[in-house]
């Protein structure tokens, strides 16, 4: 916790205490995400604090009574401070977001809550009304999915992966949907592969809500796995393109170890690939936009392939 | 933080809330502990005012209103204090399931400053009565995250400052210096702008927070422009993506190897019965030239069969890529040998 927070923290602690009297201190602390020795300095702390004067009838006083804790002299520190604007802004914006998250269960919920949160924030949410968000996806399988999450039954799926360009079928045990970098996702324990894996929405050809209630293992739920972890492997090909500037948005797409700009406004881009196929794929599909450097063997393969196609379109 | 200066801070907020009138610097130097001072000390006044001016922009930060005043008109130097109607958090009453959106929306951010702030504000509702859970997390949730220049820019947007910053546009070959009026932020399919009047082109310009590169700095006083009423900052980033109209759908025919091109299977309308050679796969496509690329990606697993149109674009396109693997690779050898 930062030093800020903990100013936050023990301001606060008052009206916190005073809303519910005679709290345990150990189910205080948990709710505080701290510590219950930190909690315990907290309160010592504001024993020190009070009105002028400092005299035993000014200062905070706190009763303990074995296992809990009420404040018995407040010194005038009733009610919390106001939200800031940093606050209200993160608050108003993740509310406002989730809001237009399509698949939720409980819209209106969410909608009332923003409500209320923007009325106590007050001015202090003057500055959210200065950014604007909109529906992150536009899917509707993600109602459907959303669905099946909730349903909690284990499906079959066919899915698309573009890294292999090859569609299987597989069991997994849903876990939550996702929606990240303008995509929808399915978490999900996958069953072959015995690991928590993502699945876009948008390649999941096919589906089949199983009878079986989904049997995710109590450490997947937490997992959250990165969809560029896979590509920054040093164990991957390395490869080296040279891409021009209409197609420098692969430096977006993928992780890059490497990329720089050439005197003649083309870029170098040095990347891992998964396989030298996926890299064959990458680059044809970037036409004339790109040109593989290395390795040798991705240059051999792009010449034998288009060679190979093109004799078919002699005729 | 230190714990003294947790305490004195404490102290100040409780004395500044419990007066009615604004106190001098001097006389809450006499009255909170951690200030006292001799005044009559150059030095040790100095070190006085640098601390509590500190403090103050603390308190600020926390969101404690700290007002600044006089008595009345015979009052030479100002003084300070905390209303309690501006300091105090209004109710707020959130049945459980509100509560559980708020503590599962609040999780949402993956950027550890907004993360931090949303964690503030809610210890702040906490203590305001409110009882937020751990809970579970949602069925369905957006991962929120912002780009490193996105603190600069809001708080310029905040307090109307124009910024300047180094951009790479999508086509550009090098950063260039952008000045602009930031009006305001927007969040696009995951993806976040600022949107402003661009000062060196006297428009309205929407630049990617992502590729603005190096640091975003404020030029020049607060309040310096007026933000345009109801401008809607969405309609300008979707413009900054409007896509050229599409052509009119066609058919091609393309054969694929068999088991091969999945990802060109899946989008086919019609499969006919498997040949020797292959399956025969029926597809829709709107430009001729940005399908053939589509299929170049695909290799020699697929062949385009009709129409001519995009046979022609598809050979023309492997004829290019093959001339980069095929003359300039016995060049390059040369000069290296």
């Amino acid at each position: 916790m930062t030093s800020a927070s903990h100013l936050s923290r023990v301001l606060n602690l008052v009206p916190y205490l005073l809303a519910r009297p005679g709290i345990r201190i150990d189910a205080a602390a948990e709710d505080l995400g701290i510590t219950v020795a930190e909690l315990r300095d907290d309160l010592t702390l504001l024993w020190m604090c009070g009105l002028p004067g400092y005299g035993p009838g000014d200062l905070i006083d706190i009763a303990f009574d074995d296992d809990t804790v009420t404040v018995t002299y407040d010194a005038g520190m009733t009610r919390p401070v106001r939200l800031s604007p940093d606050e209200a802004l993160a608050l108003v914006v993740a509310l406002r977001m989730l809001a237009d998250t399509p698949g939720l269960s409980d819209p209106d919920a969410v909608a009332r809550t923003l409500e209320k949160v923007a009325a106590a924030a007050g001015d202090a949410a003057a500055s959210a009304a200065r950014i604007s968000v909109s529906s992150t996806v536009d899917d509707a399988q993600v109602d459907v999915f959303s669905g099946i999450v909730a349903q909690g039954h284990a499906v079959r799926l066919t899915y698309y992966s573009a890294g292999r360009d090859t569609s299987s079928e597989r069991v997994v045990d849903p876990i939550r949907v996702v929606i990240a970098d303008d995509h929808a996702y399915l978490h999900a324990w996958c069953r072959r592969a015995e690991d928590v894996r993502r699945f876009r929405l948008d390649r999941i050809d096919a589906y089949k809500v199983l009878d079986e209630p989904a049997d995710i293992p109590p450490h997947a739920r937490d997992h959250t796995g990165s969809p560029g972890a896979a590509f920054a492997d040093a164990d991957l090909p390395r490869i080296v393109l040279r891409v021009d500037k209409s197609a420098r948005w692969i430096t977006e797409q993928y992780p890059c170890e490497f990329s720089e700009p050439q005197p003649d406004g083309s870029w170098l881009v040095t990347m891992r690939a998964r396989d030298l196929e996926w890299a064959k794929r990458l680059v044809l599909g970037l036409g004339t936009e790109a040109e593989a450097l290395e390795p040798p063997r991705l240059r051999e393969m792009l010449a034998a392939d288009t060679l190979a196609t093109l004799a078919r379109y002699d005729a | 933080m230190s714990r003294l200066r947790t305490e004195r801070l404490v102290n100040l907020v409780i004395c500044l809330l419990s007066s009615r009138r604004y106190l001098t610097a001097e006389k809450i130097a006499a009255t909170v502990p951690g200030y006292a001072h001799d005044a009559a000390d150059t030095r040790a006044h100095e070190a006085f005012q640098r601390k509590f001016e500190r403090d103050k922009a603390e308190l600020r930060r926390l969101g404690v209103p700290l007002e600044t005043g006089t008595n009345s008109v015979f009052d030479s130097e100002p003084g300070y204090r905390i209303a309690r109607r501006e300091y105090e958090l209004p109710e707020v009453r959130l049945t459980p399931d509100e509560a559980a959106v708020l503590g599962a929306a609040a999780r949402l951010w993956q950027h550890s400053k907004l993360a931090a702030d949303a964690g503030d504000g809610l210890w702040k509702l906490r203590a305001a009565g409110v009882d937020i859970r751990g809970g579970e997390e949602p069925d369905v949730a957006p991962v929120l995250t912002v780009d490193e220049a996105f603190a600069p820019v809001m708080t310029a947007v905040r307090e109307r400052r124009e910024i300047r910053f180094e951009y790479l546009g999508k086509t550009d070959d090098a950063s260039a210096k952008r000045r602009l009026q930031p009006w305001g932020l927007a969040c696009h399919r995951g993806r976040w702008y600022v949107v402003g009047l661009d000062l060196d082109r006297d428009a309205t310009r929407c630049f990617r927070l992502s590729r603005i590169t190096g640091p975003v700095r404020t030029a020049g006083k607060a309040d310096a422009y007026r933000i345009p009423e109801g401008v809607n900052l969405l309609d300008h980033v979707a413009n900054f993506h409007a896509d050229v109209p599409e052509l009119p759908a066609r058919r091609a025919t393309i054969l694929v190897a068999p088991g091969r091109a999945a990802g060109v299977r899946r989008r086919a309308e019609q499969i006919s019965a498997r040949q020797a050679d292959g399956d025969r796969l029926v597809l829709t496509f709107h430009d001729p030239r940005r399908f053939a690329a589509w299929l170049a990606g695909y290799g020699a697993d697929v062949t385009v069969l009709e129409p001519p149109e995009v046979r022609k674009e598809l050979a023309t396109l492997l004829a290019d890529i093959a001339a980069k693997y095929t003359e300039t690779a016995s060049t390059r050898h040369e000069v290296t040998a």
